[in-house]
C-alpha cells in the first residue's frame, strides 16, 4: 500500500470523549437490561442430569460400554450400585441382601431339595424346605425380579450395540468391533436368564424391548425355541472357548447352556432332546478343558486358578466386588461360631480365630446345614459300599449327629453337621482378601458337570460311548479318592447312580432341584427329612415342580395367569 | 387526618351492654398506661362514636399532645360507657384521639363540640391486611379460604421450627411437631392424599423448595421464629391457584418483621428449657425378663447376665436448651430497618442428638423519588449444627436387660456376632453423625409506582437461596462388629444448593365510583439446583464418587383480577401457566385457573337491621385447579447413573452405569377444589365464627407402583395412577367470653380460639393396570421385622387403610390362640377365616383401621388478670389408628435368637404370642388423643421506666389422654401410621424473659 491515512489528532481525542459520556449510561442500560433479560431468556426446561445423563450422552464414550457390560455380568452376583449394599438394583420393597442372583438361585435350587435345611426366621425361607412356598414369598420375588433385571439390562446393551445406535453415537474402529462382541455376550446372558426363568417359573413373558406396556406370558415352547435360536445365532459371534477375558462368556458357555436346555427339554416342552444335547456336550468336551487336580480347590478363595475346569465363573472379590449375597452367603450362612469353638463366645472379641484360619471369614450366620439325606449320600449302601467319599465336606466335631430335629436352632443344640464345601481360603492356606466378604468365584458351569451330562445322555440312549462315559465318571471319583479305590464298573453306571453321583459331585452348587425334577423325584417318588414340613418327609403335590409367579407381578401385570396350583 | 362530622346519636340498642363491655376493655387498656389525669385550667368534654354505625365508642384514648402533668405523665383519659370523656386542657391544646381499628384523630381542644366526634374505621389496619400471592388484600374482601395467625397467638416455649408455631391454631391444618431437637414437622392441610403432602412455604414472597437440605432436620431452621410477624395459611384453590403446579397442598405464607418509623426499639429475649422423656416404650425390665426366661427357657437361665440395666434410661437424658434473641428495629422518614440475632442450643432427650444454631435476620426498606420507588433488601441467615444420633432405640428395645453397660474391666459390653443388638450406649459413644447447614436466603425487591399513571405499580423481586449442607458419619474402630458392618468407618456428604427466583409483575388498581378493580400480571422464573458430593472411607480406601446434580426449573406466567362493588360483592379470578422441567415435553405446561365470589350481606340496605345483631355476615364460594409436582427430577427421562464403587477388571477401573426406570408419560397431579364459606361476627367482633365446606378431588395421582417385570429398568416406577377425594367441614370460633377490663384496671379477660375440622378421605380410582390395589410396606420398623405389608391402597377405602388379619377373641375379649390345645398356635386357630376356605392367607386380610383422623381440634385459651397472663393450647384427634410395630417384638420365641437373649415387649404378657404376628390387628390400636400441648404463665413488670419486661414459664406436651398403648399416638405421617419407635416428644419446661427497651 502506498498511502496510509493518519488519523488526525482531533479525531483521536474525540473517541474517548464520546466513550466517557455515553458509555456510562450505556453500561448502566446494558446491566439493567441483562438483569431483566437473563431470566426472561432462560426458558429452557430441558434439564438433564450432569452426572450419568441420558443415553445420547452416556454412550458417546466407548469406555462406557465396557462398564455397562460388566454391570450386566455383576448383576449375577452383586446387588446394587454400591458395595456391599446400597442403591439396590431392585426396588426398595425387596431386601437387597436377598436379591443377589447366586444367593436367591441357591435358595430355590438347594433349599427345596434334600441338600440343605435353613434355620433362619426370615419369613418364607423355611417354606423352601417345607415345599409350602406361596406367591408372596420374598425370596421368590427377589429372584424373579433379579432375572428380569438381567433380561432388561441385556435388552438395552443389545440395543446399544446395534449398528444404528453405534452410528448415531459415532463409535468406530476397534471400539466398534469390541462393542458388537459385547452385544453377543449380552444375548448369551439374556438366554441364561431366560433359561433359569423357564426352569423355575416355566410360564413367563418373553421381553426383548423396553417400555411400559404389560407383556403376556408365552408358552414354554416359545421360550425354549427363543433360547435355542439365540444360542445358535451367537455361537460363532462369541470368542472361542477359553479366549475371552476371565469371567466372561465364550463359545463353550453358550454350548454348555444349550446342552442343559436340551437335557431338560422333556421337562420344559415334553419332547426329549438328548441327542441334540449330546452334540453340544461333545463341542464342550472338545474345547480343551480339564479337571482340576483337587476337588476342594474348586470352591476356594483363589478358585480362579481352576479355570481349566470352570467354564463359566461368576467372579467375586472380597475387596473389590463385595456383596452380602453370592459366595459370602454360601460361606458364612453355613458356619456357626459357637460350634466351631465349642465354648461360649467371649463377648467383645471381634472375630473368632478359628473361623478366620479355617474358613477365611469372621462371619458366621448360622443359617444353612446339610440335610441328613445329603450326608448319607456319601456313605451307606451306594457304590462302593462302606467307603466315605472325601467329597463330603462336613464338620462333625462338636455336633450330635447329621439328624436335625429342631430346625430353628443351629448353634446351641448342635444338631446336624456343618457343610464346609465353600471356604474363603487360598490354596496356600492363607485367608481370602477380606474377613467379611468372600473371594470365591461361583462356578456356574464346570467340566465335571459336562462329564456327568455325557454319561447321563449315553444312558438315556443319545449315542456316545459307554466306555468313555465310565472313564469320565471314574476320573471324577479318582480325583476325589486320590486313587482308583472308588472307581465303579460299567454295570454300576445306571441312571439312578448318575443322579446320586451328580449330588456327590455338585451338591450345594445350585443344580439339585433341576436334577431331581428331570429324574422325576422332586415332588413324588422320593422323600427326605423335613420335606413337606414333617421330620420324616412326605410327598408334595406335583405343581410344586415349578414356582408361582410372584404376587407383586400378578398385581402389576394384568396379563399374568398364575401357574396352576398356586 | 381529622374528622369534624357531627352526627346525631343513634338510639340505644338491646346490645348496648355488650358493646359497653367491649369498649370498657379499651378504657382499661388506656388506664394501664396513663394512670393519672390532672386538672388544668379548663375542662374539655366530648363524645365519640363510630362513623359507620353511629354507636358510641367506649374506651377511646384521648391524650393532650406534647404535654405532661407535674408528675411527668401524659395528660390523658378515655371515654366512658356512654362514649363521653372529660379532660383538663387549654383550648389551644391538640388532642390525640386514638382507638384500635379506627383512624387516629388530632383535633384542637376548642373544636371538640358536645355533639360528638365520629371516628372512621381504619381499613389499613395491619391486622386486617392479609398476604395473598403477589400482593395483599383486606381480609374483609377475601372470598377464598385462608387463615392468618399473628405472632402474639403463636405457640410459646421451645419451638425451633416455624411451622410448629401454628400447631393447633388453624382449622384443617395438622401439625405434628417432631420430638427431635430442631426436628422437622409433619404438616398436612385438609387431609391426606398419596404423595408429597407438604404445603408450599413462601417467606416474604420467596417460594422455598420443598425438600430439606442434607443433614438438616427441618428446612425452615434457617428462619428464627422470633423474626416472624405472621403466618397465613392459604387453603382453597382460589387462594393457591396463583401458585399453580405447586399449590395443591396449600400454601403457608410467612411474613417476617419489619421496622416501623420511629425511635429504635431494642428487644432481648432469653429462655432456658428442660426436656424430659415423656413415656418409655413398654419393654420388660430385668426382673420381669428373668421371670419370663425362668418360665419359658429354663435350660438357658445360666446364659443370663447379672446386671439390671434400663437401656432406655441409659441412652436418654434431661435435655437442657437455651435461647437468646436480640433485635433492633425502627425507621426514619424514608427508611425502615429490622435486624436480629438469635441463638438456640437445643439438646435432645436422646443423647448424641442436639441442635445448635445462629439465625441472623436483616430487613431494610428504602423509599426514593417521592416515595414512588421502594427498594427492599432482606437476608435470613441460618448457621446450623446438628448432632444426628445414632438412632439407638431399636437396639435399646431389643438388647438383653440383664446385661451390663460396661464389663468389669470398664470396657463396653458388646456382642461379637453381627446379628445381635448393639450396646446402645457404646453405639452412641462410638458413632458420630453430624449435620451442618449454612443457609443464606437473600431477597431484593423493587416496587415502582408510576407517577404518570397512578394506580400502576411495577414489581421486580429476585432472590438467592444458597445453602451449604454437610452430613458426616463416623464409626469408631472400637464399635461393635455390627455397627461397623460393611467396614465403612467414615462418610462425608456435602451439598450445595442454590435456588434462584426472579419475578416481575405489575399491579393496577383503579376505583371508579362504587367499582374498584385490581389486576396483577407477571412472570416468574424459579430454578432449584442441588450439587451433592460424597466421599466415604471404607475398607481402607477412599471412595469419591460423583453424584448427579439435581436440578429443576419452573417458568410461570400469572394473572389475577379482583373486582369489588361497593364493598358488597367480590369477584376474584386468577390464572397461572406453569412449565416444569420435571415433566417431559408432552406434559410440561399447564393452566391453573381459579375463581371466587363473595357477598357481604351487611352492606346491603335491606340488612341495616341485621347490623344491630351482626358485626359481619359474609358468604363466599370458590373453585380452582392446582397442581402437585412433588416428585424427583428427570423421572420422565431415560437416564443412566454411575455406580458409587468402581469395578476393577484386568487393571481397568470401570465406572459402572445403571439405567434408571423412566416414565415419559408422567404428568403433575391435578387437584380441583371447591370451597363454600360463611363468616359471621357478633357483638362488635367479640364473637366471630366461620364455617367452611370443602371438597378436593385429586386426580392423576403420582405414586410409585410395581410395573410388569422386565418391561422397564426399574420394577417400580412413579406413575399417574388414580384419584383421591378429601372433603370436610371446618369451624372456627373466636370469642372473648369474659372481659372485666372495662370495669377494673387490669381486670380479668379471657380469650378463646377454637377450631375443629372434620375430614374424610377416600380413594376413588386406581389404575386398573395396578390391579386396583397396592401394598405399602413396613420396611424395618424395629430391626428384625421384615417386609410385612400392613396397609393397603384400594378404591373405596381411606388412604393407607390398615389391612391385617383379624384375631379371634373369646367372650372376655381375650385373644384365642390354641383352641385345640395341642400347644401349637396355628394361624387358623388364631385368625378369622374371612373367606371360609380353611386356610389363612392374604385373602383373609381385612381393613382394620386408618391412620388419618376424622376430627382434629385445637383450642387456645388466653387469660389475663392484673400483671399476669395465662395461656394454654389443647389439641385432639379422633378416628385414627396406629399400628404399634414396637409391640410386635412381644412374642415368646423372640426371647432367644441366634444364641442370645432379646428383650420382649410387655404386650406379650397380654397376647401370649409364641411367634411373631406382624399382621395381627391386635397391633392396630385406637390412637385418638387429647393433648395439652402448651401452657404458659407470664408476668409483666411495669415498674422499670426504660423498658417493658415480661417473665414467663411455659410447659409443653404436659399431658395427653389416649387409649393407645404406645409411647405417643401422634406418629409421623410418613410412616403410614406405623409406630416405628418415634423420637419421643419431650415434656419441656421453659423459663424466659422478654425485654423491650425504648
Amino acid at each position: 500500500m502506498l498511502f496510509t491515512p493518519e488519523p488526525s489528532h482531533s479525531q483521536l481525542a474525540l473517541v474517548p470523549h464520546l466513550n466517557k459520556k455515553y458509555m456510562k449510561k450505556l453500561t448502566k442500560l446494558i446491566v439493567l437490561l441483562s438483569l431483566l433479560a437473563c431470566p426472561l431468556a432462560c426458558t429452557n426446561l430441558e434439564l438433564v442430569p450432569t452426572v450419568g445423563a441420558n443415553e445420547n450422552v452416556v454412550f458417546k464414550d466407548p469406555a462406557v460400554y465396557k462398564g455397562y457390560l460388566y454391570k450386566l455380568y455383576t448383576s449375577f452376583t452383586l446387588t446394587g450400585q454400591r458395595q456391599p449394599a446400597g442403591e439396590s438394583d431392585l426396588d426398595g420393597t425387596i431386601d437387597e441382601g436377598f436379591s443377589s442372583f447366586v444367593r436367591a438361585y441357591w435358595c430355590h435350587q438347594v433349599l427345596s431339595t434334600d441338600e440343605a435345611i435353613n434355620s433362619w426366621s426370615d419369613p418364607g425361607i423355611d417354606h423352601f424346605q417345607k415345599h409350602s412356598w406361596s406367591d408372596n414369598n420374598v425370596f421368590l420375588k427377589a429372584l424373579y425380579y433379579r432375572i428380569y433385571f438381567i433380561s432388561t439390562f441385556s435388552n438395552d446393551l443389545i440395543k446399544q450395540s446395534t449398528d444404528e445406535k453405534l452410528d448415531n453415537n459415532g463409535i468406530k474402529g476397534a471400539d466398534r468391533t469390541n462393542i458388537i462382541a459385547y452385544g453377543a455376550e449380552a444375548r448369551f446372558l439374556r438366554a441364561l436368564a431366560y433359561w433359569i426363568a423357564l426352569d423355575l417359573f416355566r410360564n413367563i413373558p418373553l421381553i426383548t424391548d423396553i417400555g411400559l406396556d404389560a407383556p403376556k406370558q408365552v408358552a414354554p415352547k416359545v421360550m425354549f425355541d427363543f433360547i435355542e435360536s439365540e444360542l445358535k445365532a451367537i455361537e460363532n459371534d462369541l470368542p472361542a472357548a477359553k479366549t475371552n477375558v476371565y469371567g466372561r462368556a465364550d463359545r463353550a458357555c453358550s454350548q454348555m447352556l444349550l446342552s442343559k436346555l436340551y437335557l431338560n427339554a422333556e421337562v420344559y416342552i415334553g419332547e426329549s432332546k438328548y441327542t441334540e444335547a449330546m452334540v453340544e456336550i461333545n463341542k464342550v468336551l472338545s474345547s480343551g478343558y480339564s479337571l482340576a487336580t483337587k476337588y476342594d480347590h474348586l470352591f476356594y478363595a483363589d478358585n480362579f486358578k481352576e479355570n481349566g475346569e470352570i467354564i463359566l465363573p461368576l467372579p467375586l472379590d472380597g475387596s473389590t466386588a463385595q456383596t452380602w449375597g453370592a459366595t459370602t452367603f454360601l460361606v458364612s450362612a453355613a458356619l456357626s461360631d459357637p460350634t466351631m469353638q465349642d465354648n461360649k463366645r467371649p463377648d467383645g472379641t471381634p472375630f473368632p480365630k478359628e473361623l478366620l484360619s479355617l474358613f477365611g471369614t469372621g462371619q458366621a450366620w448360622s443359617g444353612n446345614r446339610p440335610n441328613e439325606a445329603l450326608v448319607n449320600r456319601f456313605k451307606g449302601s451306594t457304590i462302593p459300599a462302606d467307603t466315605s467319599d472325601p467329597r463330603g465336606l462336613f464338620w462333625k466335631e462338636g455336633r450330635l449327629s447329621a439328624e436335625i430335629i429342631d430346625v430353628k436352632v443351629f448353634g446351641t443344640k448342635k444338631e446336624g453337621y456343618l457343610c464346609t464345601k465353600w471356604k474363603n481360603i487360598n490354596q496356600d492356606g492363607t485367608a481370602g482378601s477380606n474377613v467379611t466378604f468372600s473371594d470365591i468365584d461361583f462356578p456356574m458351569f464346570r467340566l465335571a458337570d459336562v462329564y456327568l451330562m455325557y454319561a447321563e445322555c449315553v444312558l438315556r440312549g443319545a449315542g456316545g460311548d459307554a466306555g468313555i462315559a465310565l472313564s469320565y465318571i471314574n476320573s471324577l471319583r479318582e480325583r476325589a479318592y486320590g486313587n482308583s479305590s472308588g472307581n465303579i464298573t460299567a454295570s454300576d453306571m445306571t441312571l439312578d447312580f448318575i443322579l446320586d453321583e451328580r449330588q456327590r459331585e455338585m451338591y450345594w452348587e445350585g443344580t439339585r432341584r433341576t436334577d431331581l425334577i428331570r429324574f422325576n423325584k422332586f415332588t413324588d417318588n422320593y422323600v427326605w427329612a423335613w420335606k413337606g414340613g414333617v421330620k420324616e418327609g412326605v410327598s408334595t403335590p406335583a405343581f410344586r415342580s415349578i414356582f408361582p409367579i410372584p404376587s407383586a407381578e400378578v398385581v402389576a401385570n394384568r396379563n399374568i395367569v398364575q401357574n396352576p396350583g398356586y | 387526618m381529622t374528622s369534624k362530622t357531627y352526627t346525631v346519636q343513634p338510639l340505644e340498642t338491646v346490645f348496648f351492654t355488650l358493646r359497653k363491655l367491649k369498649h370498657l376493655c379499651s378504657l382499661a387498656l388506656v388506664l394501664i398506661f396513663f394512670t393519672q389525669s390532672y386538672s388544668q385550667t379548663s375542662q374539655i368534654k366530648g363524645k365519640l362514636k363510630d362513623k359507620s354505625t353511629g354507636e358510641e365508642l367506649i374506651g377511646v384514648s384521648v391524650v393532650v399532645k406534647g404535654k405532661t402533668n407535674a408528675g411527668g405523665s401524659a395528660i390523658a383519659t378515655a371515654t366512658d360507657a356512654n362514649g363521653e370523656f372529660i379532660l383538663d386542657a387549654q383550648p389551644d391544646d391538640i388532642l390525640i384521639i386514638s382507638y384500635l381499628g379506627f383512624k387516629t384523630i388530632e383535633i384542637k381542644a376548642s373544636e371538640v363540640g358536645t355533639a360528638g366526634l365520629s371516628m372512621e374505621q381504619d381499613t389499613e389496619n395491619l391486622d386486617e391486611v392479609v398476604v395473598v400471592g403477589y400482593g395483599t388484600a383486606d381480609k374483609r374482601d377475601i372470598s377464598s379460604s385462608l387463615a392468618k395467625i399473628n405472632s402474639r397467638d403463636f405457640n410459646k416455649g421451645l419451638v425451633t421450627g416455624a411451622d410448629g408455631l401454628i400447631e393447633g391454631k388453624v382449622a384443617g391444618l395438622q401439625v405434628s411437631q417432631s420430638g427431635e431437637p430442631g426436628g422437622g414437622n409433619n404438616v398436612l392441610l385438609r387431609g391426606q392424599s398419596l404423595n408429597g403432602q407438604r404445603p408450599l412455604y413462601v417467606v416474604d414472597g420467596i417460594i422455598l423448595d420443598n425438600e430439606g437440605g442434607l443433614g438438616t432436620r427441618n428446612p425452615l431452621n434457617f428462619l428464627s421464629p422470633n423474626d416472624i410477624e405472621s403466618m397465613t395459611v392459604l387453603k382453597d384453590a382460589a387462594a393457591t391457584a396463583i401458585y399453580g403446579v405447586r399449590g395443591a397442598n396449600g400454601v403457608i405464607q410467612i411474613t417476617t418483621k419489619v421496622g416501623k418509623t420511629g425511635k429504635p426499639v431494642v428487644t432481648y429475649d432469653a429462655s432456658v428449657s428442660v426436656g424430659i422423656i415423656n413415656k418409655k416404650p413398654d419393654i420388660m425390665d430385668a426382673a420381669d425378663f428373668r421371670a419370663v426366661v425362668r418360665r419359658k427357657k429354663p435350660d438357658l437361665i445360666g446364659e443370663l447376665g447379672n446386671a439390671s440395666t434400663d437401656w432406655i434410661d441409659e441412652v436418654t437424658r434431661a435435655a437442657v436448651s437455651t435461647q437468646h434473641n436480640v433485635g433492633v428495629s425502627g425507621g426514619f422518614k424514608k427508611t425502615n430497618y429490622y435486624a436480629s440475632v438469635n441463638y438456640i442450643n437445643n439438646q435432645g432427650v436422646l443423647r448424641k442428638t442436639s441442635h445448635d444454631r445462629i439465625n441472623i435476620g436483616i430487613k431494610l426498606n428504602q423509599k426514593l423519588f417521592k416515595d414512588n420507588l421502594i427498594i427492599g433488601v432482606g437476608s435470613k441467615i441460618g448457621i446450623i449444627n446438628d448432632e444426628l444420633g445414632p438412632n439407638v432405640f431399636g437396639d435399646a428395645l431389643r438388647i438383653d436387660p440383664t446385661r451390663p453397660v460396661r464389663n468389669a474391666d470398664g470396657s463396653f459390653f458388646q456382642y461379637a456376632d453381627t446379628q445381635q443388638p448393639n450396646n446402645p450406649v457404646a453405639l452412641q459413644q462410638y458413632t458420630n453423625n453430624r449435620g451442618a447447614s449454612n443457609r443464606f436466603l437473600n431477597n431484593y425487591s423493587i416496587e415502582y409506582k408510576l407517577p404518570f399513571l397512578r394506580g400502576l405499580s411495577l414489581f421486580a423481586n429476585g432472590s438467592l437461596d444458597l445453602s451449604l449442607n454437610k452430613y458426616s458419619s463416623r464409626v469408631d474402630s472400637l464399635a461393635s462388629a455390627s455397627a461397623r458392618v460393611g467396614g465403612i468407618s467414615s462418610n462425608n456428604e456435602k451439598e450445595v444448593k442454590l435456588n434462584t427466583q426472579f419475578e416481575y409483575y405489575a399491579t393496577y388498581k383503579k376505583s371508579i365510583k362504587d367499582h374498584s378493580i385490581e389486576a396483577t400480571a407477571g412472570y416468574g422464573y424459579y430454578d432449584f439446583l442441588s450439587q451433592p458430593t460424597k466421599s466415604a472411607f471404607a475398607n481402607n480406601t477412599f471412595i469419591d464418587a460423583p453424584l448427579p446434580d439435581q436440578n429443576n426449573r419452573l417458568i410461570s406466567f400469572f394473572a389475577r383480577t379482583t373486582y369489588n362493588y361497593k364493598g358488597k360483592y367480590f369477584l376474584t379470578a386468577s390464572l397461572r401457566r406453569d412449565g416444569s422441567s420435571k415433566f417431559g415435553p408432552k406434559n410440561r405446561w399447564g393452566y391453573f385457573p381459579s375463581a371466587s365470589v363473595g357477598w357481604r350481606i351487611l352492606e346491603e340496605d335491606f340488612a341495616i337491621g341485621l347490623r344491630k345483631v351482626f358485626h359481619e355476615l359474609k358468604i363466599r364460594a370458590s373453585y380452582g385447579v392446582t397442581g402437585n409436582d412433588q416428585i424427583g427430577n428427570y423421572l420422565w427421562l431415560q437416564t443412566y447413573t454411575p455406580s458409587k464403587s468402581p469395578i476393577i477388571v484386568e487393571g481397568d477401573t470401570l465406572l459402572v452405569y445403571k439405567p434408571n426406570g423412566s416414565n415419559p408419560e408422567i404428568r403433575w397431579e391435578k387437584t380441583e377444589s371447591y370451597n363454600v364459606g360463611l363468616d359471621i361476627g357478633f357483638f362488635k367482633g367479640r364473637l366471630t365464627s366461620s364455617i367452611e365446606f370443602y371438597r378436593k378431588n385429586v386426580s392423576d395421582l403420582l405414586y410409585e407402583v410395581n410395573i410388569p417385570a422386565g418391561t422397564n429398568y426399574s420394577s417400580r416406577l412413579i406413575k399417574n395412577i388414580g384419584a383421591v377425594t378429601n372433603q370436610g367441614v371446618e369451624v372456627i370460633v373466636n370469642a372473648v367470653p369474659i372481659d372485666r377490663t372495662p370495669y377494673q384496671k387490669n381486670g380479668f379477660r379471657w380469650n378463646l380460639m377454637y377450631n375443629i375440622a372434620y375430614n374424610q378421605n377416600k380413594i376413588t380410582k386406581l389404575d386398573e393396570k395396578s390391579g386396583g390395589e397396592l401394598n405399602n410396606f413396613l420396611g424395618y420398623p424395629v430391626k428384625f421385622v421384615r417386609f410385612s405389608p400392613t396397609s393397603i391402597q384400594k378404591v373405596g377405602l381411606p388412604v393407607d387403610a390398615f389391612y391385617t388379619y383379624e384375631a379371634k377373641t373369646d367372650a372376655n375379649g381375650k385373644l384365642v390362640l390354641d383352641s385345640d390345645r395341642d400347644g401349637i398356635q396355628n394361624d387358623i386357630e388364631m385368625y378369622k377365616d374371612q373367606n371360609k376356605d380353611g386356610i389363612i392367607n392374604e385373602n383373609d386380610k381385612k381393613v382394620t383401621g386408618k391412620p388419618n383422623p376424622d376430627l382434629i381440634m385445637g383450642l387456645t385459651s388466653s387469660m389475663s388478670w392484673k400483671n399476669f397472663d395465662f395461656q394454654f393450647t389443647l389439641k385432639a384427634h379422633t378416628g385414627n389408628s396406629v399400628f404399634n410395630a414396637v409391640a410386635t417384638q412381644g412374642y415368646f420365641d423372640n426371647i432367644y435368637l441366634n444364641d442370645a437373649f432379646n428383650n420382649l415387649h410387655r404386650s406379650v404378657s397380654e397376647t401370649k404370642y409364641n411367634a411373631a404376628q406382624y399382621l395381627s390387628n391386635y397391633y392396630v390400636q385406637n390412637a385418638a388423643f387429647l393433648k395439652l400441648t402448651n401452657v404458659t404463665l407470664g408476668y409483666n413488670i411495669e415498674q422499670i421506666k426504660f423498658m417493658n419486661l415480661r417473665a414467663y414459664l411455659t410447659g409443653q406436651n404436659l399431658l395427653f389422654i389416649t387409649p393407645y398403648s404406645g409411647v405417643d399416638p401422634e406418629v409421623s405421617g410418613n410412616d403410614y401410621g406405623v409406630d416405628n419407635v418415634i423420637y419421643p416428644r419431650a415434656i419441656t419446661f421453659t423459663a424466659g424473659i422478654s425485654a423491650t427497651f425504648k
